[in-house]
């Protein structure tokens, strides 16, 4: 009884490590998850969410507190622009843009991505 | 507008600090979320009053977003820091090139700052607009010179009775002025503070810089007649200008308040340094370590008025 106990609390310290885990994953990534919506298309905050989990079929949850610093530090450093428009509900809505630098920068990270992702897969596939 | 959404857009606004326009701005980006986000709850049934319950959990404590938000301004765009980096840098040159002496070429400076002060006041007081108006802020120290210049020939005449209507004037104008400017530049601290108190440090920052040259000026044998004698003082100051100019660039462009406060410091250690080879370099290490002390005592004041405030 007293095992299944510590069984069930090892475990669910196990699950807060994973998810802790894909936490600090997610908050590496935030930018270029940002950027790469972005470069499909103009977007504004609420259309960002909602693509990123639609397209990541609700793997990647980005909550608000986290997706509005982002963008104002994005613009701030000149990688994305955000700029009052009229949809065509009528409603006014701040949409942001991906800029020249902001498309250079999304190459360089998902250019280091692609290495790190490589690397990763070649160290942790077991071998033979 | 629902009242807690009030409530929590105050509360946020209350810790933001960042200007009227850039607050509104933002305000407004962040209700009109709030709209999206009740209206795709609501359409998919959840009552209103749970789903803006769930869209404001989605921002987390107003507190915990405006340090966010706060963070994420910090970092100041590379054309706006060389902007306000150029306030120094036009103040090294004017004095390095002799330029302050010229009546067109330091009316034409003095103009420069004073517009693009006003403009960065206009624009609601964005991060460039500090270095300007700290520079905009010795002009009274220059006029407080030549007040102190005033009392100083009008001093005697007045005791001896031979003063005359002209003397008169100037010597309560020049009396008046230094409660005056002190009021001026307390009030302009006080209103830097109430956003952020390393933004008044900075505003802070050219006073002493400018204090330094008045004083090199007066041993050189005051404003009229200082020129030629000033020749290796006015290359040392502005070398000292240049240095602020390059500090004010790594301190908008840092991302770190403690970097920020790390670079004002090596600033002042800059300034003191220069000073103590300008107008006491035989004075020793007490010596130097006192003016430290005060210049650090006095660029980093905001801070504690800011705890008060």
């Amino acid at each position: 009884m007293a095992q299944t106990a510590i069984d069930r609390r090892d475990r669910r310290d196990e699950m807060m490590t994973l998810s802790s885990y894909l936490t600090q994953l997610l908050k590496g990534n935030t930018d270029v998850l940002i950027l790469s919506l972005l470069q499909r298309e103009p977007m504004y905050g609420h259309q960002i969410l909602q693509e990123l989990e639609q397209t990541s079929a609700g793997f990647f949850q980005v909550s608000e507190g986290t997706l509005y610093p982002a963008l104002y530090r994005l613009a701030r450093e000149g990688y994305i622009r955000g700029k009052w428009a009229k949809l065509a509900t009528g409603q006014e809505r701040k949409v942001y843009a991906l800029t020249k630098k902001g498309d250079r920068r999304l190459g360089e990270c998902i250019s280091t991505w692609s290495g790190f992702a490589a690397a990763m897969e070649r160290v942790t596939t077991p071998h033979p | 507008m629902s009242s807690e959404q009030t409530a929590y857009f105050e509360r946020l606004r209350m810790h933001l600090g960042l200007g009227d326009p850039v607050e509104s701005d933002l305000v407004r980006e962040l209700a009109s979320h709030v709209e999206d986000r009740v209206g795709q709850l609501v359409a998919g049934g959840t009552p209103e009053a749970r789903a803006r319950e769930i869209a404001f959990a989605g921002f987390g404590r107003p507190e915990t977003l405006a340090h966010l938000v706060r963070q994420a301004h910090l970092v100041t765009p590379w054309l706006e820091a060389l902007l306000g980096a150029a306030a120094f840098l036009l103040v090294g040159l004017m004095i390095g090139l002799g330029l302050w002496q010229q009546p067109i070429a330091a009316a034409a400076g003095g103009t420069l700052v004073i517009a693009l002060t006003l403009y960065g006041l206009w624009l609601g007081r964005p991060p460039w607009f500090y270095p300007w108006a700290g520079i905009a802020l010795t002009i009274p120290i220059i006029v407080g010179y030549v007040a102190f210049a005033v009392l100083q020939r009008e001093t005697p005449l007045l005791l001896d009775g031979a003063a005359g209507p002209f003397g008169l004037a100037g010597f309560a104008g020049a009396l008046l002025y230094f409660p005056v400017g002190l009021v001026v530049v307390a009030a302009a601290v006080l209103v830097a503070v109430r956003r952020d108190w390393l933004d008044a440090s900075v505003l802070l920052s050219p006073l002493p810089c400018a204090l330094v040259w008045v004083i090199a000026i007066q041993r050189a044998g005051g404003i009229t007649s200082a020129g030629a004698a000033l020749t290796d003082t006015g290359a040392l100051l502005c070398a000292v200008y240049v240095c602020m100019a390059v500090a004010a660039l790594v301190f908008l462009r840092a991302s770190v308040r403690s970097f920020k406060v790390t670079t004002l410091i090596g600033a002042a250690l800059v300034l003191v340094l220069g000073s103590t080879l300008l107008l006491d370099p035989g004075g020793g290490l007490v010596a130097f370590t006192g003016r430290a002390a005060l210049l650090l005592a006095f660029l980093l004041s905001p801070a504690l008025v800011a705890r008060h405030a």
